[in-house]
């Protein structure tokens, strides 16, 4: 049996999620604009709008100029590899780059999926045309398979690694706010939930053993709840791969939305300020942002 | 808070700042109190919590800025600072922090919230043009001692150096050693150089580091114009401070006029001189090390000229600190942290002190008055015998070795 959930609902709530994050990055953007901006130590900036503009050119400017390499090395090594953090400490980086680039794949992934699911088809797309396609539809295809069961472990090591150093060894000194707990039960309920979700999938697909196997975790609780719930009916598993979908769903919703006031908020910001702050440092006087 | 004195740049920072606590396990506030509360993640959040309330969030919940409590947590870790920039070395995306502790200065300076003894201090500067009690016509007593001086006391209408002493060493007796070996050194090695006497104001930078950033320019101008007028082409400085003040913040602050002349630290032009064999360095039997000033080293790059300037007076064994060049430790004399927090100061030179008894040297160079002070007080608390010294007057006993 082949549950179909995506509906027009869906959509709607989907687009209003990214204005409100879209919503969310504005505000912050807008905070950050709040600040003075002077140009050759004389000329102030004053409205936001502009202020915006002159950063927008400016950057443009720099881009398309032979500050180019210097902008690509500091993205790559110090906003994408973290070659700082590698050299000073190598559990931090193991911790971060676990929870960081399982985050972003699991997230191109599911994208990825979304598109060659629900955007192809609507363009004509039919089933069999592209391998590549329909492999990234099929969730029981071992390689889309392996890489969500995987990202989610790697995911989850990150958290426990980064758990273990911040409360149990106590070696790092980084500030733990209140809000960051919310951060870690979004991350922690989106895997749970996902397990659950694919677990109950397997059960009312009658997944066989040689394909389910390869989301081993899933699996396995699937076998367990197949195991302690026995009189649970197949309308009943139907009804509990709803309620898991929809759970998961919300809560990567919710998450989305929080992301502009979160921690997580440096993947927008932290490599914007990484470039600024090399070329500022290069220079030390001239223009001030 | 208003966000004015924050710049576009150091509010991204804060949004980008993950408080992962790189810097504060190198913050010297942190070092010296233990209270995670002076850390420079602490002290964002707290910016950034202010942003928010003031934010139309914030107001919706009622907000409108921090609690006074908060305020006063965020007043005291903004003048515990000693503005050292070690928390700076390890950010994995490279936040000029020193930048943002002054601006929060600036702040707490507009809103009037500044502690009274900066407040103090800036009375007196703009009234006396130095850090002392004193007028400044005192600035040159310290050379009376000084053998062979003219009568004009080194106060030329024109010289090809100009040697600007800074507050510290013209007012503070504990230190005028430092520019009594710089001029017998500069006489030894018949520089023609000359003193700016009551014409030298202050640098400006313990009004730019206190947030007065607004007073300071009249210094600045003031300092390049009467340098302009000798027709010196080199200015060299034994403060680190002044040093960093001309080199990196005067050419940004002062776009109206030009510097005629070349920005040179004491150790930069020391080493130039022994190099082209115009001072003779003779044998010195000691061990020494090396303590690297936060504004020579962090600040303005300079690590190498004090090390082959030391390395080159035969019968030295120099030996490293266990944190040296950007890492080095600060002594704990920066940031007007001595006048606000004394016991904080105290204990940070504590640190710096058990470090360089830990390399089992006799001396300890350095090349700022202030570390030589605050160094040389951690010491004596530690019951060291080591002296602290600044590596002009290690040249000069290097020098009159051979005679």
């Amino acid at each position: 049996m082949k549950i179909e959930l995506v509906s027009i609902h869906f959509w709607i709530i989907h687009i209003l999620i990214i204005f409100g994050f879209i919503g969310g990055v504005f505000y912050k953007v807008s905070n950050i604009l709040k600040g003075n901006l002077i140009i050759d130590n004389k000329t102030l900036i004053s409205s936001r709008w502009s202020k915006f503009w002159f950063l927008i050119r400016k950057f443009f400017r720099n881009f398309f100029s032979k500050k180019i390499g210097l902008i690509l090395a500091v993205l790559i090594l110090d906003s994408i590899i973290h070659v700082k953090l590698f050299r000073k400490n190598k559990l931090k980086w193991l911790a971060h780059t676990c929870i960081f680039w399982g985050l972003v794949a699991l997230f191109i992934l599911s994208i990825l999926s979304g598109i060659a699911v629900e955007v192809l088809p609507a363009f004509g797309y039919e089933e069999g045309s592209c391998g590549f396609v329909d492999a990234l539809a099929d969730k029981d295809f071992w390689g889309t398979a392996f890489l969500n069961e995987w990202l989610n472990i790697i995911i989850l090591f990150g958290i426990i690694l980064a758990f273990i150093r911040g409360f149990i060894t106590k070696k790092s000194k980084g500030l733990f706010m209140f809000q960051d707990i919310f951060l870690i039960i979004f991350i922690i309920l989106i895997l749970v939930s996902g397990w659950f979700t694919e677990s109950t999938r397997y059960i009312i697909e009658h997944t066989p053993r040689y394909i389910a196997g390869i989301g081993y975790f899933g699996y396995y609780l699937s076998r367990f709840l197949q195991f302690t719930f026995r009189q649970v009916s197949e309308p009943g598993w139907a009804l509990s791969y709803r309620i898991f979908w929809h759970i998961h769903i919300s809560i990567v919703w919710m998450s989305f939305i929080y992301i502009p006031f979160s921690k997580f908020s440096h993947v927008i910001f932290s490599p914007l300020a990484s470039i600024l702050n090399v070329f500022d440092k290069k220079k030390h006087t001239g223009d001030q942002y | 808070m208003s966000t004015e004195k924050f710049s576009v740049k150091q509010i991204l920072n804060m949004e980008a700042c993950t408080r992962c606590g790189e810097c504060t396990e190198l913050c010297s506030a942190y070092m010296g109190s233990k209270d995670l509360k002076l850390s420079p993640p602490k002290k964002i959040e707290l910016l950034k919590k202010r942003i928010w309330n003031k934010s139309i969030f914030g107001k919706l919940l009622g907000k409108k800025d921090l609690s006074e409590k908060e305020m006063e947590e965020l007043l005291r870790s903004a003048y515990s600072c000693t503005l050292c920039s070690r928390c700076e070395v390890n950010c994995p995306i490279n936040i000029d922090l020193k930048d943002m502790w002054i601006s929060l200065r600036e702040n707490m300076v507009s809103e009037e919230r500044a502690p009274e003894q900066l407040e103090l201090l800036r009375e007196r500067l703009m009234k006396a043009k130095n850090i002392s009690f004193d007028t400044n016509e005192g600035r040159t007593d310290w050379i009376k001692p000084v053998p062979e001086v003219p009568e004009n006391m080194y106060i030329k209408k024109s010289a090809k150096v100009i040697y600007f002493v800074g507050c510290v060493s013209s007012f503070s007796p504990r230190t005028f050693k430092i520019p009594r070996s710089i001029v017998q050194i500069l006489q030894s090695a018949e520089v023609d150089f000359g003193l700016l006497g009551d014409d030298e104001w202050c640098c400006g930078f313990p009004l730019m580091s206190s947030g007065f950033a607004k007073d300071f320019e009249e210094f600045a101008v003031h300092n390049i114009k009467k340098v302009n007028n000798t027709g010196a082409r080199i200015l060299v400085t034994a403060c680190p401070s002044c040093y960093h003040m001309w080199s990196h913040i005067y050419p940004g602050a002062v776009k109206d006029i030009k510097m005629n002349f070349k920005v040179l630290h004491m150790v930069q032009y020391l080493y130039m001189l022994a190099k082209d064999g115009k001072i003779k360095l003779n044998p010195v039997e000691s061990k020494v090390t090396y303590h690297d000033p936060c504004d020579l080293g962090r600040n303005s790059g300079i690590y190498d000229e004090p090390r082959d300037l030391i390395k080159m007076i035969p019968g030295v064994e120099f030996v490293e600190l266990e944190n040296n060049k950007e890492y080095a430790t600060c002594c704990g004399g920066g940031g007007n942290v001595e006048s606000i927090d004394t016991e904080l100061s105290s204990n940070i030179a504590s640190i710096k002190a058990k470090e360089i008894i830990a390399t089992g040297a006799d001396i300890v160079i350095t090349a700022c008055q202030q570390c030589v002070r605050t160094i040389a007080t951690g010491l004596k608390k530690e019951k060291s015998r080591i002296k602290a010294v600044d590596l002009s007057q290690l040249v000069l006993d290097s020098i009159k070795a051979g005679s």
